[in-house]
């Protein structure tokens, strides 16, 4: 019924953002274990002849997308309709391009604290908040202009 | 140096995070990136003061950090705590709790970007238990602070964090529910607050929810000011948000309740998908599509609340929602079936439009589709499995599996009929071992005795030809094929030519030892098999490279039948083609041709000699099996030879028929579609019954005891007033509030008198406009026999601008009488200028309005004579059995005008009569569905101030007794 965790991870499996709505199953501390499980998972796929969804436990399945050399992940539950949160993970990417014009692994590297902004106004206690990409450039501009 | 950089002019772009950052950037070897963080960490705690370390390590409270540090560098430090937890993959956060004093500091800043660090660090940090531990009092301390503050933006900081980490601890959801919720309720709140805290409060709710289920009056408080936030159907940002918050409540808090937004919901939806109002979704193509977002949450939620139409009594199916919304459903799959085959022009909007058009079709059987919306659902995904995109092929696989188990025959029929085709060339030309999985899941579905030729030839076909290597699927498609073969084949011989065909591909060992186990038991069963396997086996032992399976079933098989192959083929050149195999199988496989042997020498003693050079020869095999096996066959063929004992032919006597009921083949299935075939041993020729896939499980209304949510209501102060009134009128005022009238007018056709229709006006007599009007009929009992049913014919609509009326209808069916205090209660909950109320009334849908008048039944009036015939005549049948009789003073109404025009407006044909003073003769018949009709006598004499009521019926006291408690509270 919602999002568990959203994340997004690089090529090499090097993290650039996280957000947990639920704790992981397992080990609630230690993180980096699920963390590579995951990446070990999306980035043995086929991306081209292989769906955007896997399942990665009985708890939880994942839909992911890679743009460019960035994996965006989404985990959600298991009866969920994988392909609305393609469109999250689209909307997402496509706030974050406009925002930061043509958006690249560096600035969601050094400008992380603006990509948490974003992702707030989007996604936050699992679900969508808002889906209009206007909408959340007016909010997320007006916000980064606060001092 | 790092202390330096505070003259950066820009408060949100602090140099010495992004130098930071840039290092860890430049070290290539993970022990500098170790090394620098280590250095960072310490030069942090430096810059923070060790004192509060030290304090703690000895348990006394933190003091509040030396406030040396600027806003900004604050900031700057805390933003790189941050950081550090992302750049170790969080393998550092236990590390970074000595920042929690000074993110709390920071939390308290009144500039902007200094609390949204503050914030965003803590909601990194939170899922970590001692974060909760070390400083959760102070966080929340702050956050009640931010959640009062009048500045919007410290409201929404603090809802922010508490909608990311409000799942993780629960004193979150005690100690902050209540503020969030007012934030939610406030008329005043601007937009974003409430979006932000309408999932804030379901944050807080899935981690705790006992605040409303614990209190029955907060909870319908609550959950009614929470509905009446999807009022604004021209503004659907605020229902993204509002709709997850419904749909876990119908869910998990209260679905009854949720009941009742079925019809506004559908309104919605179909606003929705056909284009209407302004839910639609802008694409980066500039094209228009319905809110996909929007109509997922909905259908969500609408597949909740109703069951599917085979569901037990009790459940919320199709036939208990009105035509209108029904018809507003339908309509919206029909759309979405439009909108999903039509082109799209990139990949974003292809995926936007399947995922409405699966959405949508996933739900449709919950409607009661006819047969030809389930096959225009089916020709539209099948459309859609040409698509070059594997994700799209993917779901709609996956949908027309659901389809079809869930709509059963007419959308299978349909995919039989038209797509067989397709979905053979699809299996071919797949690269996706998951797609290929769902793919050979449908085609067994579909599998019958009719078509399950061109199946089986279709997998076999995907064995040999197909790109695919993947063993696993192939092993599932082989146990798959022997399955369908089983059990649906009609004909003897292609049943033999396929199985051996199967075995003869079957180069992996994994399941295939089943198989061949499998189909020797069949044809040992069944002897019109016999003769026509051995024939076959032969010609594929003749062939060179055959596999494993076939030699396996081979050796099992002719050992056991040989004979049926003389004289054309003798048990000498059966030996030699072994002999020849022996050397090119496994050892399982050696060991069953040195038994087959044993048979052999067995049917001919002739080839004894050979028999008894090979096993010698196989003494010196390196497999201990193997030449144990040797050694003790040729110990029997000595042992015979010197004692003349028959012991070959009493050790090897013709197979038994197998008795195992279970095929061991479906063991492996697991939870496929494919059901158990019942006592499989017997190769039936006529085997032809279809076995229709198990449904998906449909979501189960958890709470739908209906009777507590009956004796839940809280009747409205003045309820009796209308209720007496519909008791004697057919038509009057129900029900008046300052925002509110209710009209009512009850119908019965006289051809059906137990069907009530009772059709509720409501007019808006407020200054204001009236919202979020929902109304729900509640019967007292549903399953289990009710003595009444209801049905919603139409729903009002769910606003009303001043003076305005609408109209609900609902039918009430009369099974069986039952006491006026079970009457349905009709719930009205509504919201008007920031003033939200919910009425309870009770409808009067007792017996007595089933009563026809003789003169709408067409019947001549009873005469007195009639009556005093009919009532000895009853006396005589039933004596005091068929009687109730009682004498009330509670009641208002005393004279004999009084009482003889009530009893008349209630239906009852009083007879016209002059000789008996103050007595009341009257007569009615009572319709009911399930016990019929009958017919009731009352005298009611009025006298001294009271009433002396008396009533006779067919049916006996009961239903005697009934019928005077509907007349006493009438005349009271």
């Amino acid at each position: 019924m919602a999002i568990k965790f959203i994340m997004c991870l690089n090529k090499q499996g090097a993290l650039r953002l996280i957000r947990l709505f639920e704790p992981f199953s397992g080990d609630a501390v230690n993180h980096q274990s699920t963390i590579a499980q995951i990446y070990k998972l999306i980035s043995s796929r086929d991306h081209r002849h292989q769906s955007n969804f896997v399942e990665f436990s009985d708890s939880t399945k994942l839909v992911y997308k890679r743009y460019a050399g960035l994996y965006f992940v989404l985990g959600v539950e298991p009866e969920d309709e994988e392909l609305i949160y393609l469109s999250h993970i689209h909307l997402f990417v496509e706030v974050l391009d406009a925002f930061f014009g043509n958006v690249c692994e560096l600035d969601l590297v050094f400008n992380f604290q603006k990509a948490y902004m974003i992702l707030d106004e989007i996604l936050i206690g699992g679900e969508i908040q808002e889906t209009s990409k206007e909408v959340l450039l007016e909010r997320v501009n007006y916000l980064d202009r606060l001092s | 140096m790092l202390a330096n950089n505070s003259s950066s002019s820009s408060h949100n772009s602090m140099r010495g995070l992004q130098l930071f950052i840039a290092d860890l950037r430049g070290s290539v070897h993970t022990e500098d990136r170790e090394k620098r963080v280590q250095a960072e960490l310490v030069n942090i705690r430096r810059q923070f003061g060790a004192g509060n370390d030290s304090e703690r390590a000895k348990g006394g409270i933190p003091s509040r950090p030396s406030s040396s540090l600027s806003g900004y560098q604050r900031k700057k430090y805390v933003a790189k705590l941050a950081y550090i937890l992302i750049a170790t993959n969080t393998t550092r956060t236990a590390d970074l709790m000595f920042g929690l004093d000074e993110c709390c500091e920071l939390m308290a800043s009144t500039v902007y970007s200094e609390k949204y660090i503050a914030y965003m660090t803590l909601e990194l940090l939170y899922y970590h238990p001692d974060v909760a531990q070390l400083a959760g009092d102070r966080i929340i301390q702050q956050l009640k602070l931010d959640l009062a503050s009048s500045t919007d933006n410290s409201v929404c900081l603090a809802l922010n964090f508490l909608a990311v980490v409000g799942k993780f601890n629960s004193v979150l959801t005690t100690e902050l529910i209540h503020e969030v919720f007012q934030v939610l309720r406030s008329p005043t709140s601007a937009q974003i607050l409430k979006k932000k805290s309408a999932l804030a409060f379901l944050a807080l709710l899935r981690n705790d929810s006992s605040i409303l289920t614990q209190d029955a009056r907060r909870k319908q408080l609550w959950i009614q000011r929470i509905m009446s936030l999807l009022d604004d159907t021209n503004d659907y940002r605020l229902m993204v948000s509002v709709l997850p918050l419904i749909e876990y409540i119908a869910h998990d808090v209260d679905g009854q309740a949720c009941i009742k937004l079925i019809p506004q919901l559908s309104d919605i939806l179909f606003n929705c998908v056909s284009g209407k109002g302004e839910a639609s979704h802008e694409l980066s193509s500039h094209e228009n599509i319905p809110n996909p977002w929007l109509v997922t949450k909905i259908v969500s939620i609408l597949n909740f609340l109703i069951s599917s139409p085979s569901s037990a009594e009790g459940e919320i199916t199709f036939s208990d929602i009105d035509q209108g919304t029904l018809g507003k459903l339908r309509s919206s799959v029909t759309k979405a079936i439009e909108i999903g085959t039509q082109s799209a022009v990139d990949a974003v909007a292809r995926t936007v439009k399947n995922t409405i058009l699966f959405s949508l079709i996933n739900f449709a059987s919950k409607l009661d589709p006819s047969t030809d919306a389930i096959i225009s659902s089916v020709t539209a995904l099948c459309s859609l499995l040409t698509s070059t995109e594997t994700n799209t092929r993917y779901l709609t696989l996956d949908c027309l599996i659901k389809l079809c188990s869930v709509s059963g025959k007419s959308a299978r029929d349909d995919v039989r009929a038209k797509h067989m085709e397709q979905l053979f060339s699809l299996l071919m030309m797949e690269r996706d071992t998951s797609i290929v999985r769902k793919l050979v899941n449908l085609l067994c579905t579909f599998t019958d005795s009719t078509n399950v030729k061109p199946i089986v030839n279709a997998l076999l076909r995907f064995m040999t030809d197909s790109r695919h290597s993947d063993h696993v699927i192939r092993t599932d498609i082989a146990v798959k094929i022997a399955i369908l073969t089983e059990k649906f084949a009609t004909d003897t011989t292609w049943y033999v030519v396929v199985s051996l065909q199967l075995l003869s591909i079957s180069t992996f060992s994994l399941g295939s030892s089943n198989i061949w186990q499998r189909i020797c038991q069949i044809v040992v069963n069944n002897k019109s098999l016999h003769k026509l396997t051995c024939q076959r086996l032969l010609e594929y032992l003749q062939q060179k490279n055959v596999s494993d399976a076939i030699v396996k079933a081979g050796a099992f098989i002719l050992g056991e039948f040989a004979e049926l192959l003389a004289p054309e083929t003798s048990c000498g050149e059966l030996f030699n083609l072994f002999t020849d195999k022996y050397f090119s199988v496994s050892n399982l496989c050696r060991a069953m041709i040195l038994t087959t042997m044993m048979k052999l020498y067995n049917r001919d003693a002739q080839i004894g000699s050979a028999v008894i050079k090979f096993y010698q020869l196989e003494l010196n095999s390196l497999d201990v099996e193997l030449q144990t096996r040797s050694y003790e066959y040729l110990k029997i063929i000595q042992l015979e030879k010197i004692s003349g004992l028959q012991l070959t032919a009493s050790l090897f006597e013709p197979m038994p028929p197998f008795s195992s009921n279970k095929n061991p083949l479906l063991d492996r299935l697991g939870s496929s579609a494919l059901s158990t075939s019942e006592s499989t041993s017997d190769f039936s020729a006529a085997n032809s019954t279809s076995t229709a896939p198990t449904p998906p499980p449909t979501r189960k209304n958890k709470n739908l005891s209906r009777n507590l949510k009956y004796d839940d209501q809280q009747l409205a102060a003045s309820w009796q007033d209308g209720f007496r009134r519909m008791l004697k009128h057919k038509q009057g005022v129900f029900y008046v509030s300052h925002f509110v009238k209710i009209l009512y007018r009850l119908t019965v056709a006289p051809a059906q008198p137990e069907l009530l229709e009772v059709a509720l006006t409501y007019i808006n007599v407020s200054d204001q406009p009236i919202t979020s009007l929902l109304t729900e009929i509640i019967p007292c009992k549903t399953g289990n026999n009710p003595p009444y049913i209801t049905k919603v014919i139409n729903v009002p609509h769910s606003s009303l601008s001043k003076g305005e009326r609408t109209t609900h209808r609902t039918e009430i069916l009369t099974r069986r009488a039952s006491p006026l205090d079970q009457s349905p209660i009709l719930n009205v909950s509504l919201k008007c200028g920031g003033h939200i109320s919910s009425i309870s009334l009770k409808v009067a849908a007792g017996i007595s309005n089933t009563i026809l008048t003789s003169q709408a039944a067409n019947k001549p009036q009873v005469s007195l004579s009639q009556f005093v015939q009919r009532w000895k005549a009853l006396s005589d049948a039933l004596g005091k059995n068929g009687e109730c009789h009682i004498k009330t003073r509670a009641v208002s109404m005393r004279s004999f005008e009084q009482v003889s025009g009530c009893i008349q407006k209630m239906g009852f044909d009083v007879i016209d009569q002059a000789m008996v003073g103050d007595t009341v003769f009257a007569a009615g018949i009572i319709h009911t569905k399930n016990d019929g009709n009958s017919g009731c006598l009352l005298k009611l004499r009025c006298q001294d101030k009271e009433v002396d009521i008396t009533c006779k019926s067919t049916q006996g006291s009961q239903l005697s007794g009934l019928i005077v408690e509907s007349v006493c509270e009438a005349l009271i």
